[in-house]
């Protein structure tokens, strides 16, 4: 190493000699000496080889190769993994089977509703449920005595339907 | 043991060339062999020695993925280097990264009031300055600091490192250095007095 007496004789400002800087990094003295001359010197002295991760160069290498034979495996894997065209089909079955189960639940569904509707309805209204939704229950009705409310259906030639009759006339169970 | 590994001391190219043929002990051998320079740099940048060295693993990984893209016809160790710095500076972006720097000098701080030789004591405080003075340095200008004054890299080495030009890099250094002494008159007014012929 440098003498300390040869490194303040021969300092120079952005001094980046190695054997310079190695002196600096040991000497607290000449630190000080050389930053009076250099300021950057005080960080440049920061520097220099030696630095080593914690646990040592050795644990850190077979880190290293531990993520790499990790990564390497699963390349290995999604190599091995189905082919595009398989993925393709067995996506396609999934969405069919989707369809079709959806496609199941809304006929049973609708099945399921018109039958609890039936229940509600009674042994006439059961035996007909597709009827009765279709036609009208009254298709002619007067009577002086009732509040016959009547919606527009084609405004061109007064077409209208009528769509509720109240009747105080009329027995209330009906 | 494959044939390079045998071999008194196989050189970056002749390194690369077996790691593309498939060795992993010439791997190996390479990260032993670079692992000082890259943690040395990630530390220096990142300020914290657990995080340098995740960060110094995760460019090796990296190293070893696009190994295939090495040009030989460039040098190595600024490949390398461009690599470490892309990744430093990215973690140093993050916000994570940034209060992790807090905490890092906060641990610094604690550990240099421990009982240490006096050199050891000495350079771990003018680490705590420069991590102090070095957090309003854009992670850029932190890491073109670090390599030209303490990796001792030359301004056109660092500029081929960072693929600019090397009047930018010579404008980073200047900003930094001027915004360090900023910091140095704020923080550690003792240190500051170092810098008033600069």
């Amino acid at each position: 190493m440098i003498s300390c007496e040869r490194l303040r004789a021969s300092l120079q400002v952005d001094d980046r000699r190695p054997e310079i800087l190695e002196h600096l990094r040991r000497c607290d003295a000449c630190l000080r000496f050389a930053v009076d001359i250099d300021p950057e010197v005080l960080f440049r002295s920061i520097g220099g080889d030696g630095l080593v991760p914690p646990g040592g160069v050795d644990l850190f290498a077979a880190d290293v190769m531990r993520q790499i034979e990790l990564r390497r495996k699963s390349a290995g894997l999604a190599h091995h993994s189905p082919n595009r065209l398989l993925r393709w089909a067995a996506a396609a079955v999934i969405v069919t089977g989707f369809a079709v189960s959806s496609a199941v639940y809304r006929e049973h569904g609708v099945v399921t509703n018109q039958a609890r509707q039936a229940s509600m309805r009674g042994p006439l209204s059961a035996s007909q449920p597709a009827a009765l939704s279709n036609r009208s229950v009254v298709e002619n009705y007067a009577s002086d005595n009732a509040t016959i409310m009547e919606v527009p259906v084609n405004s061109d030639n007064n077409d209208v339907k009528v769509v509720m009759i109240f009747d105080q006339s009329l027995p209330a169970d009906l | 043991m494959n044939d390079i590994a045998k071999l008194p001391e196989p050189d970056d190219r002749q390194l690369i060339e077996s790691i593309k043929a498939g060795h992993s002990e010439a791997f190996e051998l390479l990260v032993r062999r670079k692992t000082s320079k890259v943690y040395a740099l990630c530390y220096r940048v990142i300020g914290n020695a657990e995080d340098a060295k995740d960060i110094s693993q995760l460019v090796f990984v990296k190293l070893w993925e696009n190994i295939e893209k090495y040009d030989a016809s460039y040098a190595f160790d600024t490949w390398l280097y461009r690599m470490v710095t892309n990744v430093a500076i990215d973690f140093l972006r993050s916000r994570q990264s940034r209060d992790n720097a807090v905490n890092s000098t906060l641990r610094l701080v604690r550990t240099s009031t421990e009982a240490e030789q006096n050199v050891a004591l000495q350079r771990k405080e003018i680490e705590n300055v420069f991590a102090e003075v070095s957090s309003v340095l854009s992670p850029k200008q932190k890491t073109i600091f670090v390599m030209r004054e303490m990796e001792d890299m030359q301004s056109s080495e660092i500029a081929k490192v960072l693929g600019c030009r090397e009047s930018t890099v010579r404008n980073h250094l200047f900003n930094a250095r001027k915004l360090m002494q900023e910091q140095l008159r704020i923080r550690f007014p003792e240190y500051s007095r170092l810098w008033r012929d600069a």
